[in-house]
């Protein structure tokens, strides 16, 4: 674990933000819970497990599926070579002359070593799938946990959603070590899809050398998936290494490797292809824009783009990470028209819409809607309503009671106006009146 | 009533491993008998074998009884047949009754797509959110969240690992604070006082307690020490209480009453409380909340509550999409200015004033700032020019706007735009 403690902890909210540090005791030692989502009613809880988590599910029961699928095959393969042999001591027996009994206890040994065969690859394919589906279960188990147990658990299971919502995302990017690092220090490796992407960062670094033979062979593994897919993976691959060959200057190897492996393609493919032949005829430094394009190294990054998106179809995974549509939602539920003033004056540093990051991000995303007006006070962060009257200044900034008469006791009857740095005295204060 | 969606995948699981587990008990076991009814036959033919040390001959002799009777009868022989057959058909079984599982594999992946929420379509907008000239944004943000978390090393790994150029501004800010409250759980409150010494001014402006709160603990740690500190500590108290005594002088009082127990402890009386670790937590809080107020920083980490709303939210707009398939306006996510639905999300989380004109039901906005009139009720800025109109199309000169909740009456000029 890192040295660094956490500073802020998730269970107690200090409540809003206390610019000018007034009696704030209130809201310090508030530790009801301020996460509304799980907390009232299993129906909202249940609304977020089906909105939320489609592939923490789902990935486990694919990983299951493969594994039924490859144990399938294996005792097919199995029980084949049972009845191969079977049948070929049958036909001895039948036939003339009849064997010698050592030619007997041979075939005898023989099919007794393919059934003990069979026996031990059925046993392990069965306890390998058993594994696959408690590991399935146990996620669902990971999810039921929600919003039960004590304060402390639920904050610490909403703090887990966050992490797993984070390396889901990290995985997606390729960020590879960094998921891994956080998978182990918050030892969540049962609950994240880390083993999955192993092997696609291993693919993806390759690439990222302008090496081809990972990714062929990752192809070649998932023949029967990709075409169902109509991947043009493998495909696209072949064309960057006729490119790559072309750039080298060795044109003959790029016609033989043309020809042996751009014939057998599908109409789809078709197009690319006489625009790829004629880039023989072009010298490798072209100034011609179209065969630069081609030429171009950042057709590796699309490459491996591709791969990313072939990766996460093939697991039936949805292209976009639930972290950023997450995200989307909350900084749109969040914003309002303060935010972004254009002065900054309703600046607030608790607000995440109004951190500069995330205040450019949520830009083009819709406002939050809001029927009835709420009134917070800009001093205390309070609720202005009946038991802290809103009240006016003669710049037509609004403050709650409760703020101003405190500042008018320890200041002789004198309130500050932090947005305007104006002082005022209480009495010129007036009333509004918000219905 | 939402239902829950993880109890169906549940029984569908359960079911599965039912299922393996009969596979288990009942096929994979007839490979058993099979096994052992090989083994029967084995020694059938062994037994039948002549028994005789030199196998050479042995084949001689056999060789030259080719017209003999056959070492085994047909009886025998059909025996043989017969359990070469099981053996086939059981094995054979044993892959016909593991494909019959697959149904009920499959079953679960139905069932999860059934009842999760498979894709977020409506999310889409003309610019995409995660886009080359965002991503670093949003990786800073991780990279803040992990900070924060304590997860300095993890938050190095991301910058290095996204190749990007991440704004680290925050970081080198809160791994100050964070060493400083580090160094408080220690029991140590150096650092603190050294930056509450720099910070002392701003501390001031903002009528913290921290600077006295400091004092406080280290006075108490004297006391706390026993008997021989008594002079230590009065020299403390008097040196650095002093300036305190306006706005603390109650607190100030209690705590100097505690001195009477330095002799005997104090715990078991009533200055056992100044004792205890909630005091120290006490003091990271405000340590906490005074430098991020200070630096500008929030208190909760921007991307937790904003993880926190999303979750609230995304349910209810998955749930208004649906409600809104089929209709004309279907696009919810880019065209509109504000969201189609109000999302509920606790008053933990208003950190702005937000005024809803009664009149047009509208926020108000830059362009359309709430207005008070010279009554005290408040409108909005468009309302305020539609009740205008409406009334100069009663000829009246000069033109009157009469309050919709009151019979107050006044000129268009008079309201005034306010601020909340």
């Amino acid at each position: 674990m890192d040295g660094f403690v956490p500073v802020s902890e998730n269970l107690s909210m200090m409540g809003s933000h206390n610019i000018f540090g007034t009696n704030s005791q209130i809201s310090e030692n508030d530790t009801s819970s301020q996460h509304t989502a799980e907390v009232d009613g299993s129906s909202q809880i249940n609304r977020c497990m089906a909105a939320l988590e489609h592939s923490t599910i789902k990935v486990p029961y694919e990983v299951l599926n493969r594994k039924f699928r490859t144990a399938q095959k294996v005792l097919e393969r199995e029980v084949s070579a049972v009845a191969a042999c079977t049948s070929e001591m049958q036909a001895a027996l039948s036939g003339s002359p009849m064997p010698r009994p050592q030619q007997l206890t041979q075939m005898i040994r023989g099919v007794m070593s393919q059934v003990s065969s069979l026996k031990r690859k059925a046993r392990e394919a069965v306890a390998g799938e058993v594994e696959c589906a408690r590991a399935v279960r146990r996620r669902i188990e990971h999810l039921d946990q929600a919003g039960k147990g004590s304060a402390a658990a639920r904050a610490a299971w909403e703090s887990t959603r966050i992490d797993r919502l984070i390396t889901d995302f990290l995985l997606r990017e390729g960020c590879y070590r960094t998921a891994k690092k956080l998978v182990e220090l918050r030892n969540i490796k049962s609950l994240t899809n880390l083993g999955l992407f192993e092997n696609a960062y291993e693919v993806e670094q390759s690439l990222e050398r302008r090496d081809v033979s990972k990714c062929l062979a990752w192809c070649h593994e998932n023949k029967t998936k990709l075409k169902k897919l109509n991947s043009s993976l493998e495909f696209n691959i072949r064309i960057q290494e006729f490119i790559d060959m072309i750039k080298r200057n060795e044109r003959m190897s790029a016609v033989w490797h043309a020809r042996k492996y751009f014939s057998a393609q599908d109409c789809k493919q078709l197009p690319s292809i006489p625009q790829c032949m004629a880039l023989l005829a072009f010298p490798a430094d072209t100034k011609i824009p179209e065969y630069q394009v081609l030429l171009s190294d950042s057709r590796w990054q699309d490459l491996i783009q591709q791969f990313r998106d072939e990766n996460l179809r093939l697991y039936h995974l949805s292209l976009q990470a639930t972290f950023t549509v997450v995200v989307q939602a909350g900084l749109s539920a969040l914003k309002t028209p303060q935010c972004y003033k254009s002065n900054k004056e309703s600046f607030n540093p608790d607000c995440p819409v109004c951190v500069p990051t995330l205040n450019s991000l949520a830009k083009e995303l819709p406002y939050a809607h809001c029927s009835q007006s709420r009134l917070v006070c800009f001093l205390s962060g309070e609720t202005m309503n009946e038991n802290n009257l809103p009240l006016m200044l003669p710049n037509g900034y609004v403050y709650g009671s409760n703020a101003l008469e405190a500042q008018a006791a320890a200041n002789n009857g004198e309130v500050f106006c932090p947005r305007s740095e104006t002082k005022f005295q209480l009495s010129d204060a007036q009333k509004v009146f918000v219905m | 009533m939402a239902t829950d969606p993880r109890i169906p995948v549940r029984n569908e699981i359960d079911k599965v491993l039912d299922k393996f587990s009969t596979y288990e008990t009942t096929t994979l076991s007839s490979l058993d008998n099979v096994e052992a009814k090989l083994k029967e036959l084995l020694e059938l033919v062994e037994n039948a074998m002549p028994m005789d040390d030199d196998s050479s001959n042995l084949d001689e002799a056999l060789d030259s009884e080719e017209s003999e009777a056959p070492l085994l009868s047909s009886e025998q022989v059909s025996n043989i047949m017969a359990t070469l057959a099981e053996v086939k058909s059981v094995s054979s079984s044993v892959s016909a009754k593991h494909r019959e599982l697959h149904s009920f594999v499959s079953k679960i992946g139905k069932c999860i797509d059934k009842n999760f929420e498979t894709s977020y379509d409506f999310m889409t907008h003309q610019t995409a959110f995660l886009r080359d000239e965002t991503r670093p944004r949003l990786y800073e943000i991780i990279c803040n969240h992990l900070c924060r978390e304590g997860l300095q090393s993890t938050a190095d790994q991301l910058m290095e690992d996204s190749n990007m150029n991440i704004n680290s501004e925050f970081m080198t800010k809160f791994r100050d604070v964070n060493a400083i409250v580090v160094a408080l759980r220690n029991g140590d409150l150096q650092p603190a006082m050294k930056w509450a010494l720099e910070h002392s001014e701003k501390l001031k402006e903002k009528t913290s307690s921290l600077e006295f709160k400091l004092h406080r603990l280290a006075f108490i740690s004297l006391v706390a020490g026993g008997a021989q500190n008594v002079t230590a500590a009065i020299e403390y108290a008097r040196d650095h209480f002093t300036p305190f005594i306006p706005n603390h002088q109650s607190a100030i009082q209690h705590v100097m009453g505690s001195l009477v127990f330095m002799r005997t402890g104090l715990q078991g009386t009533p200055y056992s409380g100044l004792l205890q670790t909630s005091q120290w937590d006490d003091l990271i809080r405000t340590f906490t909340k005074d430098a991020c107020t200070i630096m500008g920083l929030s208190m909760q980490c921007p991307l937790a509550v904003c993880i926190s709303a999303g979750c609230t939210a995304l349910p209810v707009l998955l749930n208004i999409n649906q409600a809104l398939t089929g209709s004309q306006v279907h696009n919810m996510w880019s065209a509109k200015e504000e969201l189609p639905i109000e999302i509920a999300l606790g008053k933990n989380n208003y950190y702005h004033s937000i005024f809803s004109c009664p009149i047009m039901r509208q926020q108000s906005t830059e362009s359309n700032p709430p207005m008070r009139l010279i009554c005290g009720h408040v409108i909005s800025k468009d309302a305020l020019t539609k009740l205008t109109n409406a009334n100069n199309k009663r000829s009246q000169s000069p033109p009157r706007v009469k309050c919709p909740y009151c019979p107050v009456e006044q000129t268009p000029q008079e309201p005034q735009q306010i601020i909340f």
